[in-house]
Parts: structure tokens; C-alpha cells; sequence
């Protein structure tokens, strides 16, 4: 562990996107402390204010204030909390079910091999945005409901991966000398296969963090992910867009959020594969 | 010998299913082994050594490899019809295998106390705590210094003996009455493989169980077996008691064998070989296998294939048409 954060430290950018990543994962679980106002508190005389400008009550608006008058700051560490939660959930569940579909797909071969995979393949052939655009609208928007929709469109990722990994070991000669001392399977798939699966999972998890927190935008942004009451960096893009050429502040800075918050998941993720598969 | 032997092979034959054809890779193999017995298996790579071993454990890949015809009784019992379940408690318990590689039979990510633990834990139900004490008991009797601190070590922190000791320690945790040895010793250098042998031999006293040692090596052979099983291609061609075998080969590729080994009397001289290759496992030769390679093939050899005879006693065998000619030719 100690080796591995020390090796972890020498790649920089690795270092960058890990600590940018802790700053926002602290700002999220902060945020009734950190927000200077009320996100939700509408006032129709501040609207479409620039940045730094301070109001009557004698309160500086550092990020300006949206067509509505709310406080582009306050909503935009709100904003956080719903990006982060919703991407750890869905690492959360989809990971797992990509990690078991994946051990047990590898292991046994066969026919449940062939059905995992086929499953994975029909997936792959409809575009991400249209499978969940359709399981949205069935199931509804909520938080709950993005969060399982991602899951389910980003566990093909994980079973993937930990498949092919299973496949490399499981014909080493230490699970063979497993089997031969009468092991049985389960323990042989999760004492002996699964601690050498877990490193590439990881990565994979670290880049899916960077794809799904995009992904939950795009859905907030085409008005079908989170309910449009709750400030989220996509839904913000979304209603952005229409000020963009009087007010781009309202857009840029959630949108400048969530590149940052994607690179630094790639480069911490990059850093990972490259600490944790030495080649 | 007297009484039922520990192991019997019966007219073993098994099919590997291949994209190019069935490869028939052991046929009508039979041999068995007495309690307290060393056998060993000798044959070129391909012979079908390791499948036969592989058999008798129950690890035959499955949808590919394939007994099809044959018995293979441990006390009497069929183990060809047992179940998964079945074998699963038979292995550890009653046969343990190690294997080739000393290098990568060990998981890289546990402790080898905890790895040997594992058994003890799985297969008598032990705690935690009395598991690990087991195992660095087992790990002192196969001769491994420091016991208390190697238990605590990863693989790659022991050398290949050491790995080695550890696998056999791994295999005897429940006192197995057969330990099959797929060329334990191949992977190791000539000083640790004498000292590794040395052990075997000490714990097999010991246990007193009995070894199927699998083997390429007449030196190795020499130094363990009470019995040797030479295989070619598939099939069993000579069976005797280990004297005989150095002293009186009858099958013509047991003599090739015996003449491509370097010894103190033939320095100097170029060794002989055996000609040609192991012929091709999706097409054997007609009759004789070996006649492609004997020097003393006839018309016979090339269409009728011999069966394994009893040569004068029960424990003489050998599969060949002409093994009284090679008896005056040494």
C-alpha cells in the first residue's frame, strides 16, 4: 500500500487529477457549509448578473447569478454533491454486476459465456444516449432511476474487462495446483482469481467515474435525468445555453466543472493502469 | 505383492477433441500401483504421461479431454464414473498432484502459510489460527529452515527448491495415499533436484503412501522407482521393475532411451539418439507406432500392431513383435 501510493506520487499528473478529484469528492460532501446562498432562492432583480458583482445586501456574486437570480456558485457546489453521488453509485452497482457477470462469464465458459456474451454485444450495437433516453422515460427521472439507467448501460465496461482478465489466469498452473487439492470452485473464483482481476477493475472503475459523471449531464442536459428542481452541472449547461451570448457565465462554469472533474478521473485512471499493471 | 493393489489403470484410452481431428492421446493404457510403491511414467513429451496423470486426478480439460473407454480404480473404486463433487473431496485427501513448475504453481498473491493453511482448513474443517500452525509443521518436515518466518513469506521470496518443498508440503497436508509427481523436477538444478528426491523418498517412508512419478529423466528414474511404465505415443510399451529396465530393456525404445543417456562410460563418445520425432498424434503409423523410428522394423511391425505380453513374470511386459531379437543384440 505504502509502495503503491509512493509510486502513485511520482506520476504528477496522476497526483493533479487525484487531488482535484479529493477537492471536489470534499466540496460535495461540504456543501451546506460551502454554499454562500440558498441555490434555490430566486430573485428577478439580480438576474443575469456578471461575476464579482456585489448586490444590494452588500454579498458578492464571485460567479454571477443565472436567468433566474440564483446564485451560479452556490448551485454549482450543489451541483456537485448530485454529480458525484450519482457517478459513485453507478460505479457502485454497475461494477459490481460487471465484476460478477465478468468472474463467472470467464470462468465457466460454456453456454453461460455465450449468453453473457451475446447480451454484451446486442448492448453494444444501440447507442449509449438512446438506451438511456428509452429506460429513462419508461422508469421516470429521479435520482434513483439515473443512477440504476447508468448502471445498466455501464456494466458491459467491467464484465468485459475482468472476463478477459479471468481467461488469461485461469489456466496458470497455480489454479490448476488449486484444483488439484480438491478447492472447489467458488473458492478457487473468489480466493484465487478474483485478487488478480481486481487491478484492471479498478482502472476501468477510475475511467468509468470520468464517462458516467458526463453521461449523467447529457441526460440532465436533454432535460431526462435528474428533475429539473435540483441544480445539476448538466441541467445548469442546458439552461446556459440559451444566455450564452449575453451571459456565458451561467454556462462556462458548469461546463469548465465538468471538464476538469473528467480529465482528472482519465489522468488519475491513467496513473492507476500504469502503477497498477507494470509492463 | 500380495494383496489389491493401491491403483489400477485399466485400458485407459483418452480423446482430446481438437479443430484438426480427435487426437487419441493415451490408448488402453493399463498399470497399476502397490501400496507403498514408486511407479514411474517415462516417455518423451507427447507420450501421453501427463494425460494419464491428469485422468487419474479427474482434471482432464473438460469438453475437450475425454476418457472413453477404461477404469481407473483407487482402492477398488471406479473414479471415471464419480462425480465432481466426488473427486473434489477425493482430491487433497486420497491423491494430491504437484506439478511441472515450482515457478507459477503458487499463488502469487497469498502467503505460503496461507496457502497451505487453505487445505488444511478445507479438508479438516480446522480453525484459522490451528490451520496455520499445521502448515508451518508441514512446511519444517519438508525441510524448509525458519519455518515460522518462510510461512509468512510470498512465493517470490523463495527460490525454486524452496517453492518446490512448499508445493509438496501443500500436497501431503492430508496424508494422501497416492501422490501423483508430474516431472516434479524438471524445473530445478541437479543439487536441489537430489535433495528434493532425497525428501520425497523420506516421506513417502514416512507416510507411507505411494508415488506415481512422472518423469523423462532415466536418472531420476534410477534414483526413485521400484517400477518403471515406458509410454510411446499413447501406448504402454514396457512395464518392469527398475533393474530390469536399466539392465535388460526389451522394447526397442526403451533401449534407445537407455543409449541416449549420458554416462561415465560413454565420455568421449557422441550419444546416440533416438531417429526421427514422435510421430503425429492426429495420424499414428499402422501397426507398430515406434516402427518409423526401430532399427529393427520388419513387414510385420508395419501392419500388425502388438499388444502388451507378459514376458515370464507377471511384472515383465512389453509391446513389441520382436523383443527376443534385442535381447541378443545387448
Amino acid at each position: 500500500m505504502k509502495r503503491f501510493f509512493n509510486q502513485l506520487t511520482k506520476r504528477k499528473t496522476a497526483l493533479i487529477g487525484f487531488i482535484f478529484l479529493i477537492f471536489v469528492f470534499l466540496i460535495a460532501s461540504l456543501t451546506p457549509f460551502l454554499a454562500p446562498m440558498d441555490p434555490f432562492v430566486q430573485n428577478i432583480e439580480r438576474r443575469l448578473l456578471p461575476p464579482m458583482t456585489m448586490n444590494a445586501d452588500g454579498f458578492t456574486h464571485w460567479l454571477g447569478t443565472d436567468q433566474l437570480g440564483r446564485d451560479v456558485l452556490s448551485r454549482l457546489i450543489y451541483g456537485s454533491r448530485i454529480s458525484i453521488m450519482i457517478a459513485a453509485g453507478a460505479v457502485f452497482i454497475g461494477g459490481a454486476i460487471g465484476l460478477i457477470v465478468g468472474l463467472v462469464s470467464g470462468y465457466s465458459g460454456g453456454w453461460i459465456d455465450s449468453v453473457f456474451m451475446r447480451l454484451i454485444d446486442m448492448q453494444l450495437a444501440f447507442p449509449f444516449l438512446l438506451l438511456s433516453l428509452t429506460m429513462v422515460s419508461i422508469l421516470g427521472s429521479s435520482i434513483m432511476n439515473v443512477v440504476v439507467v447508468l448502471s445498466l448501460t455501464s456494466w458491459i465496461s467491467y464484465a468485459k474487462v475482468v472476463r478477459s482478465s479471468v481467461l488469461s489466469i485461469k489456466y496458470l498452473e497455480f489454479i490448476e495446483a488449486t484444483r488439484a487439492t480438491g478447492t472447489s470452485k467458488l473458492a478457487i473464483l473468489f480466493r484465487h482469481i478474483l485478487p488478480h482481476v481486481l487491478s484492471p477493475f479498478i482502472v476501468v472503475a477510475s475511467f468509468q467515474v470520468a464517462t458516467l459523471i458526463i453521461a449523467e449531464s447529457s441526460l440532465s442536459f436533454l432535460g431526462l435525468g435528474v428533475p429539473s428542481s435540483e441544480p445539476t452541472w448538466g441541467a445548469m449547461l442546458a439552461d446556459g445555453r440559451e444566455y450564452m451570448t449575453d451571459a456565458w457565465w451561467i454556462a462556462i462554469y458548469p461546463g469548465l466543472m465538468l471538464m476538469l472533474v473528467a480529465m482528472s478521473a482519465n489522468l488519475f485512471g491513467d496513473g492507476l493502469r500504469d502503477v497498477l499493471d507494470p509492463q | 505383492m500380495g494383496s489389491s493393489p493401491l491403483l489400477q489403470v485399466k485400458e485407459l484410452s483418452v480423446h482430446f477433441r481438437t479443430d484438426r481431428g480427435i487426437v487419441r492421446a493415451v490408448e488402453r493404457a493399463s498399470f497399476d500401483v502397490q501400496r507403498g510403491e514408486t511407479v514411474c511414467i517415462v516417455g518423451e513429451s507427447g507420450s501421453g504421461k501427463s494425460v494419464t496423470s491428469l485422468s487419474i486426478m479427474g482434471l482432464l480439460p473438460k469438453g475437450i479431454g475425454e476418457i472413453k473407454e477404461g477404469e481407473i480404480l483407487l482402492n477398488g473404486e471406479n473414479l471415471v464414473q464419480k462425480t465432481n463433487k466426488e473427486m473434489r473431496r477425493l482430491r487433497g485427501n486420497d491423491i494430491s498432484m504437484i506439478f511441472q513448475e515450482p515457478m507459477t504453481s503458487l499463488n502469487p498473491v497469498y502467503t505460503i502459510g496461507d496457502q497451505i493453511a487453505e487445505s488444511f482448513r478445507y479438508h479438516q474443517g480446522i480453525g484459522k489460527r490451528a490451520a496455520l500452525e499445521r502448515a508451518i509443521e508441514s512446511l519444517r518436515r519438508v525441510g524448509i529452515p525458519l519455518p515460522e518466518e518462510r510461512a509468512f513469506q510470498y512465493p517470490h521470496q523463495l527460490s525454486g527448491g524452496m517453492r518446490q518443498r512448499v508445493m509438496i508440503a501443500m500436497a501431503l497436508t492430508c496424508n494422501p495415499e497416492l501422490l501423483i509427481a508430474d516431472e516434479p523436477t524438471t524445473a530445478l538444478d541437479v543439487t536441489i533436484q537430489a535433495q528434493v528426491l532425497e525428501m520425497m523418498k523420506e516421506l513417502k517412508e514416512a507416510f507411507n503412501m505411494s508415488i506415481l512419478f512422472i518423469t523423462h529423466d532415466l536418472g531420476v528414474v534410477a534414483d526413485m522407482a521400484d517400477r518403471v511404465v515406458v509410454m510411446y505415443a499413447g501406448i504402454v510399451v514396457e512395464e518392469a521393475r527398475v533393474e530390469e529396465i536399466f539392465q535388460r530393456p526389451l522394447h526397442p525404445y526403451t533401449l534407445g532411451l537407455l543409449e541416449a543417456m549420458p554416462s561415465l562410460n560413454s565420455r568421449g563418445k557422441r550419444l546416440r539418439t533416438i531417429q526421427g520425432t514422435l510421430p503425429n498424434p492426429l495420424q499414428k503409423p499402422n501397426g507398430c507406432r515406434f516402427h518409423p523410428r526401430c532399427p529393427f522394423a520388419t513387414d510385420k511391425c508395419r501392419l500388425e500392431e502388438p499388444s502388451l505380453e507378459n514376458v515370464g513374470s507377471d511384472e515383465r511386459k512389453v509391446a513389441c513383435w520382436h523383443y527376443d531379437q534385442l535381447e541378443e543384440v545387448i
